[in-house]
C-alpha cells in the first residue's frame, strides 16, 4: 500500500543531448534551443534545455518500490516547478516522495513529488498524481 | 543587462491544432519507455474499455507546449506548468490547444478534442 512520507533512494541522473533532441523530436517541439547546442548557448544557457515536462522521464531511472506490485495507474494530473531550466550533461541528484494519498470511493489518489537537486540545492520539482482502482 | 519581456497579450490567445497519429503515440512509448499495451494495441485498448488506443497523458501534456514554444529562449522561459488530465486522448483525436492570459506572466491553457470536449486543463507561469 502506497503511504505518505514514502521516499526513494537519491540517484544521479544526467541527461544527454541525444536523449533531449530524441524527447523534443518526440513532441515535435521545434525550438534550436533543445536541439542546437549553439543555440542554447546564444540564447544564454550552459547546454541544451530540457524541455519543460522532460523531467517526467526521471522516474525510468528511479527504483520505486511501493510502485512495483500495482495494477496499472492512471496518471490525473501533473506539475512542473522550476527555479532554473535544466541543462544536458549536468548530474543531477533525484528522488521520488509520496507527498499526499487519499481515498474517493474505490479510488485511491497519490500525489508523488520528484525533487531535483543539483549541489545540495533544489533546482526543479515535479509532482504527479496517479489513481488506483481499489479491487 | 536589459531584459525585456514579451508581452503575453501580443502573442495570446492563440490555438494551435494537433493531429495525434499513430506513429506519434509509437515514438513516445520507446522515447519513454512506457509500453503500456492501452497505448499499442486497439485490442488491448478495447478489452480495458476504451474505444481506440490512448494517448500517453505526459505526450499530451508534452505536446501542448508547441503553443509557446516560439516564445522560449533568452528573455522567456516556463517557470511552472500544472496540467489536470481531465479525460483521455485517443490516437486519430483531433487536439485543439489554447492559450489565454490571466496575468502578465500567466497563461491558461485548455485542450479539447473533435467533439469539443475539454480533455486537459492547465496553467503556466513564465518568468
Amino acid at each position: 500500500m502506497i503511504q505518505e512520507g514514502f521516499v526513494t533512494e537519491a540517484v544521479a541522473i544526467k541527461v544527454t543531448r541525444d536523449d533531449i533532441r530524441l524527447y523534443s523530436e518526440a513532441i515535435g517541439e521545434e525550438n534550436p534551443i533543445f536541439h542546437n547546442p549553439e543555440a542554447a548557448r546564444n540564447a544564454g544557457y550552459d547546454d541544451l534545455v530540457l524541455p519543460v515536462t522532460y523531467p517526467t522521464l526521471f522516474w525510468q531511472r528511479i527504483d520505486i518500490p511501493w510502485l512495483s506490485n500495482q495494477s496499472p495507474v492512471v496518471q490525473t494530473e501533473q506539475e512542473f516547478y522550476y527555479e532554473e531550466p535544466l541543462v544536458a550533461n549536468q548530474v543531477y541528484h533525484c528522488q521520488i516522495a509520496v507527498l499526499k494519498v487519499r481515498q474517493k470511493g474505490n479510488k485511491l489518489f497519490s500525489k508523488h513529488e520528484l525533487r531535483i537537486n543539483q549541489d545540495n540545492k533544489s533546482v526543479a520539482t515535479s509532482n504527479t498524481t496517479l489513481m488506483l482502482e481499489l479491487g | 543587462m536589459t531584459i525585456i519581456h514579451m508581452n503575453l497579450q501580443a502573442f495570446f490567445p492563440k490555438t494551435i491544432m494537433i493531429p495525434i497519429t499513430d506513429k506519434m503515440v509509437e515514438n513516445y512509448a520507446k522515447v519513454s519507455q512506457d509500453l503500456n499495451p492501452i497505448h499499442m494495441s486497439i485490442d488491448a485498448a478495447q478489452q480495458a474499455g476504451f474505444p481506440q488506443k490512448v494517448v500517453h497523458g505526459m505526450l499530451t501534456m508534452a505536446i501542448s507546449t508547441r503553443l509557446v514554444s516560439p516564445l522560449l529562449g533568452r528573455t522567456q522561459m516556463i517557470q511552472s506548468y500544472q496540467m489536470k488530465l481531465i479525460a483521455p486522448v485517443y490516437v486519430n483525436d483531433q487536439l485543439t490547444v489554447t492559450g489565454s492570459v490571466l496575468s502578465s506572466n500567466e497563461i491558461k491553457i485548455l485542450g479539447e478534442n473533435q467533439n469539443g470536449k475539454i480533455v486537459i486543463k492547465g496553467n503556466m507561469r513564465f518568468r
